[in-house]
């Protein structure tokens, strides 16, 4: 699994981060760095749950509009910055949501799905691939968001716990069980 | 039940084009002209609320200053006319007898003597009778004390002072008193008592005052002052003195009026 080089950064870069975060917090230009090296992470984190590309290119702005408001809020606690901004990219997609201005998507590539049929030990065909993203789409948001995170976009369980705000350990525990559940109801369709 | 539209193999969006869509400047205007105004702000609100209440109470505070320095003001004035008017009463008084007593005195003497005058019609015979004229007209009461008549009329009135009727305004012998029960009543002791005079003793800013009344109406100056006062306080009415229709004098117990104004 790969390991995303942007969230895990050695110390000297959470320095310099940190210090970009200081200056912005005095004046919201000095926002521009952070903003020209999260755009396109939080782009992809919003695009992936989304079907409209303008509309994840609005609410991305909107991400980083609340961070700068917001900006006063934020303390160091040995988290990356960027979690906080996943955090903030959460809500303002799910307030999309509520709004209706776009529809809660799920964006696979189709080795995915093959990776997943091979995780479940069942047959590569064409009607397992059906099966699978017919219960995919019967998953409850709270285990679809940890498959997401886990199997989808392959992050850590630790960056995972970061972004959800729950441990390593309980973000293992949960992914188990999300892709346990999906597994049961992939199984007991194919019977 | 489906939840989620599910979407494979959806083309990549390319880092390039990502960073092509990157306007931090409108994501700055897009703050900026999020901003709440100043008016919007607590800060606005608190200094705003602070400097208002500061600036109610510094009136008030004014306000009443100024009444009471006025009050003051005029309470000294009269305060000094009355002492004036005494003086010129004292100076007359010291001409005219040689002799100087204070008001309240003089009522309390006056009362005696009509008394005196009474039981000695009845009593003597017209022929013993000493001429009025005889009598000084003014006699402090520390004298009239000396003279065994007086003496003996001082014991009857004791001994009547231990009556039970309690002496009342608008029907109230003790406690709370509105102010217009008591501005519009009479010191009232029963049926054919006749209340000669009393004394009255209030609060004013200067300090208690103590006055004694001839009647059983309460004068209209105390009325006043006490109305300008405006002040709920316990006011003690003493001495309360009566006759029946032979003129024999009977003292009454005090009351104490807690008088309301609201």
């Amino acid at each position: 699994m790969s390991v995303n080089p942007l969230y895990h950064q050695t110390s000297s870069r959470m320095l310099e981060e940190l210090e970009w975060i200081q200056r912005a917090k005095a004046d919201p230009e000095h926002f521009a760095p952070l903003y020209r090296k999260y755009h396109e992470q939080i782009f992809r984190y919003v695009y992936q749950r989304m079907d409209d590309e303008e509309m994840a290119f609005d609410v991305t702005s909107q991400v980083f509009m609340k961070a700068i408001k917001n900006l006063h809020k934020y303390e160091f606690r040995g988290v990356p910055f960027v979690s906080w901004l996943y955090r903030i990219a959460k809500s303002e997609l799910y307030q999309a949501f509520r709004d209706n201005k776009a529809d809660r998507t799920v964006n696979i590539d189709s080795i995915q799905v093959t990776e997943m049929i091979e995780e479940f030990e069942q047959d590569e065909s064409e009607e397992n691939k059906q099966r699978l993203l017919v219960c995919l789409s019967r998953m409850k948001e709270e285990d679809m968001q940890l498959l997401e995170l886990r199997f989808f976009e392959k992050r850590s369980f630790k960056e995972i716990g970061e972004v959800l705000e729950i441990t390593e350990n309980n973000a293992k525990v949960k992914c188990f069980r999300a892709l346990e559940k999906l597994k049961k109801l992939f199984i007991n369709r194919n019977e | 039940m489906k939840h989620f539209k599910i979407n494979v193999g959806r083309r990549r969006l390319s880092s390039e084009y990502i960073q092509a869509k990157q306007n931090f400047d409108s994501v700055l205007k897009g703050v900026r002209s999020s901003q709440p105004g100043i008016w919007k702000s607590p800060w606005f609100y608190g200094v705003v609320g602070m400097t208002s209440m500061a600036a109610i109470v510094g009136y008030y505070f004014y306000q009443t200053q100024n009444q009471i320095n006025e009050t003051i003001i005029t309470q000294n004035n009269s305060a000094k006319e009355e002492v004036k008017q005494n003086l010129a009463t004292l100076a007359v008084n010291v001409s005219n007898t040689q002799v100087g007593y204070a008001s309240g005195e003089i009522a309390h003497f006056e009362l005696k003597m009509e008394a005196k005058e009474k039981r000695q019609e009845k009593r003597v015979p017209e022929t013993e009778a000493a001429p009025r004229e005889e009598v000084p007209v003014l006699i402090p009461v520390q004298q009239v004390a000396d003279v065994p008549v007086e003496t003996e009329k001082k014991v009857d009135v004791k001994k009547k002072a231990v009556r039970n009727s309690l002496p009342s305004i608008s029907g109230v012998y003790n406690g709370d008193i509105s102010w217009e029960n008591f501005k519009n009543g009479e010191v009232f002791v029963g049926e054919g008592l006749d209340v000669r005079q009393f004394s009255i003793q209030y609060t004013t800013r200067l300090g208690d005052k103590t006055i004694s009344v001839k009647g059983s109406r309460i004068p209209d100056e105390i009325v006043s002052e006490l109305e300008n006062l405006g002040l709920n306080q316990t006011i003690f009415i003493t001495n309360v003195i009566a006759g029946d229709e032979t003129g024999e004098l009977m003292r009454f117990v005090s009351m104490d009026l807690n008088l309301k104004f609201k």
